[in-house]
């Protein structure tokens, strides 16, 4: 992610990580997607490109920027976004995710882990966290990148030239 | 760029070895890797962490909570309830319990820094508990009388008063203490009181404050050889907080006080973007470890990590505490689990890194964010761990 792309996209993650706590309390905030993932999910292109470097950089500010307000572990962010992301790599390798309903499927596939890794915090710290409520997160994570799936070529990462 | 097959091979194998040990350290956390990491986001994130608590301010104040003070202090019911009988030449020194018992031996939180010595005798209410030993410079142990190979001298009282001598030894683990000896004399009854009994040439007395072991139980099978006396020598559960030690030279204090680490918060999110209300985060940059975090003297929050200056605590009711508090009932301190609906006073009950004693408040208040925001946390669980 170079030049114009990186001031776009990184203040504007800093205004959701800045804007979402409080979104997150509102009426139905328990159900709102997860921005970060949304985020991680836009930023990186499909298929991805041959260097991770960018792709890299931009999950690993993903994790920081969720890790200041959250008490999910910046690792365990980190790690749900990047399996998150392989997964829809790997199954866009298999499946034509050009079809709507595929397309969905595959959103859900990276989706799942940081809900599940979501879902093992709260284990771990006794905090609620319903399975339901990270589910309907996932789905919606996965409908916002099905519905919008265009990587914005100003948010894309864009391949190095040899 | 066209990557050869080595190199994406190379690629492929590190993505997916980083994947699976960050997958690993997600599900079973390295505190070390964590604690290195938080640090990292907590001291260059914590402007981002203020700014959304802006945010949040602006839109959802934060609570206030029920205002409360508890009618007694921990420390002044544990003292009531725990304070053994007077000892002709004796003082009792208190002295706080750091854990539970490890094979029979109960860590204490003061040494020689309060003068004590090896063989003390130590007691809770009018139960005998066993003697000092390892000594250190601020710490001791007690070796419960129940500890393997631990021979304690005691008075067997027969139901018309009369005494006699026996030995009790102690079998450790799950096994309760067997009356290895006793004086001839009628024989023994289920029911028998057996009470403490000074060493020969020690001070008879120690003798004098009639500390009980227990009651005397009949163990095992006569038709197989098995039977045994056995005493039923347990824990009193009050005694998980402080312990009386018998001295006949003391210093200046009576009292030695339990270790606790005190650091001034100041609220920077009351809410978090996964778990919405269920997490706060305080900034405190001196405090140090879990513990508990105080708003205007009560405990409302217990630490579930810390990143650099960043405190993220769960806010809980006094009910919620459960098993990591004790309550004080009309029948005595008792734990958290076993008395959710009690409406007493209740207190942080320590060993989770919670100094013991934090009022809590009383079930269903709520917990808030008054100042003054302070974190407490118990500096021997630090040092242990």
């Amino acid at each position: 992610m170079r030049g114009p792309s990186l001031r776009i996209v990184l203040p504007a993650a800093v205004v959701v990580t800045i804007v979402f706590p409080a979104l997150r309390q509102a009426p139905g905030g328990p159900w709102l997607p997860d921005p970060w993932l949304a985020l991680a999910l836009w930023g990186v292109p499909l298929p991805a490109p041959p260097r991770l470097r960018t792709a890299t950089l931009w999950v690993l500010i993903l994790a920081f920027l969720r890790g200041t307000v959250s008490v999910v572990p910046p690792l365990t962010t980190l790690t749900g976004l990047g399996l998150g992301l392989v997964a829809r790599e790997l199954l866009d390798r298999r499946f034509d995710t050009g079809r709507w309903p595929i397309r969905v499927l595959v959103g859900l596939a990276a989706a799942a882990p940081l809900a599940l890794l979501d879902l093992r915090v709260a284990a771990l710290t006794g905090l609620p966290l319903a399975p339901e409520s990270a589910a309907v997160r996932a789905a919606g994570a996965a409908l916002l990148w099905a519905l919008w799936p265009l990587t914005p070529r100003s948010l894309a990462v864009r391949p190095t030239t040899p | 760029m066209r990557l050869g097959g080595a190199e994406r091979r190379r690629r492929t194998v590190l993505l997916a070895v980083l994947l699976l040990v960050g997958t690993s350290a997600s599900w079973w956390p390295v505190a070390r890797l964590d604690a290195a990491l938080g640090a990292v986001v907590g001291w260059v994130g914590a402007p981002c962490t203020l700014a959304a608590g802006w945010v949040l301010g602006l839109v959802a104040a934060p609570p206030r909570g029920d205002p409360r003070r508890p009618e007694r202090a921990l420390a002044e019911l544990e003292r009531e309830a725990g304070m053994p009988p007077s000892l002709p030449g004796r003082l009792w020194l208190e002295v706080p319990v750091l854990a539970e018992p490890v094979h029979d031996r109960l860590p204490l939180g003061a040494g020689a820094d309060f003068h004590l010595g090896d063989d003390m005798l130590v007691a809770w209410g009018e139960r005998y508990l066993g003697r000092l030993a390892a000594i250190g410079p601020n710490r001791s142990e007690v070796v419960l009388a129940s500890a393997p190979g631990v021979r304690t001298g005691v008075w067997l009282v027969g139901p018309d008063g009369r005494r006699f001598e026996g030995v009790v030894l102690g079998r450790g683990g799950t096994s309760l203490p067997v009356l290895a000896w006793r004086e001839e004399g009628p024989p023994p009854a289920p029911g028998t009181r057996v009470l403490f009994r000074a060493r020969p040439g020690e001070d008879p007395a120690l003798s004098r404050g009639a500390l009980l072991l227990g009651e005397l139980r009949r163990e095992g099978e006569a038709s197989r050889g098995t039977e045994a006396w056995v005493v039923d020598f347990a824990l009193p559960p009050g005694a998980e907080g402080r312990v009386f030690v018998a001295a006949s030279a003391v210093g200046d204090r009576l009292v030695a006080e339990p270790g606790v680490g005190v650091a001034g918060a100041r609220l920077a999110l009351h809410g978090d973007a996964v778990f919405a209300g269920a997490a706060w985060a305080v900034l405190a940059p001196d405090a140090a470890g879990r513990g508990v975090l105080l708003a205007d003297g009560r405990g409302v929050a217990r630490v579930l990590v810390r990143r650099g200056p960043v405190v993220w605590v769960r806010p809980l009711r006094p009910e919620d505490w459960g098993a990591a508090a004790v309550v004080a009932t009309a029948a005595g301190l008792r734990p958290g689990d076993l008395a959710p609906l009690d409406p007493g006073d209740r207190f942080t009950r320590g060993r989770d890194g919670s100094p013991r004693g934090v009022f809590l408040g009383r079930r269903g208040d709520a917990p808030g964010t008054a100042p003054p925001l302070t974190v407490a946390w118990d500096t021997a669980t630090e040092d242990r761990r």
